[in-house]
């Protein structure tokens, strides 16, 4: 069933890409990059659901009602369905994209590798994947040999007798890159997040810069261009933050203003009615979503 | 030394530490290799190549005697008087004494995994690389010479008196200078070839199959397509040496149809249905033939006639071709319970091998 819905179609288009640039390292790269073009509806749904949340979760009012109901788990997460449900953000909505990509990428993994078949059995089985039409034939093997890289080695580029892993050097760069242009700032939210995103920042460069050293350097390719392919992405919808990076960039400014807001949908408490009102330096999470909507209505 | 800085340096430390103890070894998955003697079988699967008795189905040896994820081994080892020659998917070439799998030499200029069957004459050895090299070593493992191709090698070269025959992935089918390397002729098949050829001494022929559904004759001295069998699509991809046997020339296609061709003109002399998907090569016996079927079956028919003589049923995936050593069929099992499942030439299973952990 996976192989016949997501395996096969992919390996396939990957093959006649393959059969028209004549070179299968271009072919990884253009299928990497149709495949992010593909998904792109589902990234950008899915950062927009991370930034509207982000600005929910820095809001000082958000804080105080965490703050508030700290001791009752119960009361504080029905407060918080119905902030979600009056500001219109989902608490699963940056999730539900990403579960529908995953099948996509890890198919796209999978058709790489498979498309690198090495041994007589790999072989086998890629002939029996591939569609009639394509005439497997002609197509196999596949040529693997892309700039000075042997596609089914892992990548060592000899430079005065040293064998240098250029291309993980580049995916650790590019991995590094991707987790600091992409990480929000911290919301102060919860510290347990923010400590488990710097770790996750420190160890996902060293852990892709590991496969792409000693995996095929086909796929190493893949990280590459898929990393570099997600930071245009998010750079594209004015996401990314360069400059934690090039500290001579301004620091982003925060999306527009939003007009003085009553925001809170709140039942009982006092102090929060007279606070509601004042202006707020911070976007509501509303207005990171919808820039010309920056007013909730208060709850009757 | 800033604090942050120390940190980092020390998690980047044992992060390697730990990822080098997990460290990742060659992704292929491959069947296993297998050779026999008189006394032994000698099969190539995973982490070992292993020699098991043939009387008693036993492990004599396994080598390295410590398995490792970095090494690999599926090439079928090559039997040579007291030696015994394997490479490995670590880029390795070795040459070990047969009696005790003890390592005289390893050859490690390669970029390539080794995963074809060498060749040789006692004085080269000639072992195909998948980095596109096929590489002559002198017999103390020395590099003698090597020729570049433009793809991976995965099938056994032959050697003829003073040159080396090489079947390529790149579909080109070289003679070699087995001196120098030089090239003496190139054939450009239409399909990537798998297998080695098979020579008949008498004609001076090679008979190659490719995954381009044919089957050529090709004069040995000058590479010249003598006939050339499948051009109107008569037969599918073919992943194994075709064997000669009497006036015959037999191979079966990977759709499981066996064929019978006439090695002088390649006309068909018989066909059979071995009903099954079949990759692995025909194992001929004094008067029957055996043929593993991809799903399992091991299937004997009479040569004569074609009648079927008996069928096995195993636990698993037959993709390589069986041996017969001391008068037992062997045949290796991928992905199945059983390494190795040893039969007498009725049929009977006599024993079967699991590798101990």
């Amino acid at each position: 069933m996976w192989d016949t819905l997501i395996i096969q179609p992919f390996t396939n288009v990957l093959l006649a890409i393959t059969m028209v640039v004549k070179n299968f390292g271009v072919a990884i790269i253009l299928f990497t990059l149709l495949i992010k073009l593909i998904t792109y509806p589902l990234t950008a749904k899915q950062l927009k659901q991370t930034a509207a949340m982000q600005t929910l979760q820095s809001d000082p009012r958000y804080k105080k009602m965490m703050e508030k109901y700290r001791d009752n788990k119960e009361k504080l997460a029905e407060e918080q369905m119905k902030l979600y449900k009056e500001t219109g953000v989902s608490p699963f909505g940056s999730c539900l994209p990403t579960l529908i990509q995953f099948p996509i990428i890890i198919g796209l993994y999978q058709s790489i590798i498979k498309a690198m078949a090495a041994t007589p059995l790999e072989i086998l089985r890629l002939e029996r994947l591939v569609y009639p039409f394509l005439d497997a034939t002609k197509i196999l093997p596949i040529q693997n040999r892309f700039l000075w890289m042997d596609l089914g080695q892992p990548e060592r580029l000899p430079i005065l007798g040293i064998q240098i892993p250029i291309l993980a050097i580049i995916v650790v760069a590019t991995t590094w890159l991707q987790t600091k242009v992409m990480t929000p700032p911290s919301t102060g939210a919860g510290d347990q997040a923010a400590a488990m995103t710097k770790s996750m920042n420190l160890y996902m460069p060293i852990l892709m810069g590991w496969m792409a050293y000693s995996l095929a350097s086909g796929l190493a390719l893949y990280f590459l261009v898929s990393n570099v392919a997600t930071v245009v992405q998010y750079s594209g919808q004015g996401r990314s933050d360069w400059s934690k990076i090039l500290p001579f960039i301004k620091k982003k400014s925060p999306a527009p203003e939003p007009r003085p807001v009553v925001v809170f949908p709140d039942d009982d408490d006092e102090e929060e009615e007279q606070e509601a009102p004042k202006p707020t330096a911070k976007p509501s999470a509303r207005a990171a979503v919808k820039q010309q909507r920056p007013q909730y209505k208060r709850k009757k | 030394m800033k604090k942050p800085l120390v940190k980092i340096i020390l998690i980047f430390i044992i992060s390697a530490a730990l990822l080098a103890g997990c460290a990742m070894g060659p992704r292929a998955e491959s069947a296993p290799g297998l050779s026999a003697d008189e006394n032994a079988v000698y099969v190539s699967y995973m982490q070992h190549i292993y020699k098991v008795d043939t009387k008693a189905g036993t492990e004599l040896w396994r080598y390295p005697a410590t398995g490792s994820v970095q090494v690999v081994l599926y090439a079928p080892p090559l039997l040579h008087e007291s030696s015994v020659f394997v490479g490995d998917l670590a880029n390795k070439f070795h040459r070990l004494y047969a009696a005790s799998g003890s390592e005289t030499w390893s050859f490690t200029e390669a970029d390539g995994w080794f995963q074809a069957k060498a060749a040789t004459n006692g004085d080269v050895i000639v072992a195909p690389s998948s980095d596109r090299n096929v590489y002559a070593l002198n017999a103390d493992g020395t590099l003698k010479w090597k020729y570049s191709g433009e793809f991976g090698y995965v099938a056994e070269p032959i050697i003829l008196e003073n040159s080396v025959i090489v079947a390529g992935l790149d579909h080109n089918l070289v003679s070699l200078n087995l001196e120098s390397g030089e090239q003496q002729w190139i054939t450009t098949l239409k399909g990537a070839m798998i297998a080695a050829p098979a020579y008949d001494p008498a004609s001076g022929s090679l008979f190659v199959g490719s995954l381009g559904n044919e089957m050529l004759s090709i004069d040995s001295k000058t590479g010249k397509v003598n006939w050339t069998y499948g051009e109107n699509g008569e037969i599918s991809p073919i992943y194994a040496t075709p064997i000669l046997v009497g006036e015959s020339l037999i191979f079966a296609d990977e759709s499981g149809k066996v064929f019978a061709l006439d090695p002088a003109t390649g006309s068909v002399a018989w066909t059979l249905d071995a009903g099954g998907e079949t990759v692995a090569g025909i194992l001929p016996l004094e008067e029957s033939f055996v043929i593993a079927l991809e799903k399992g079956e091991l299937r004997a028919y009479k040569l004569a006639d074609r009648t079927p003589l008996w069928t096995r049923t195993l636990d698993g995936k037959l993709y390589t071709t069986p041996v017969v050593s001391a008068d037992k069929i062997v045949v290796a099992v991928t992905k199945g319970q059983t390494l190795l499942q040893a039969f007498d030439l009725a049929g009977n299973p006599v024993w079967s091998f699991t590798p101990a952990k």
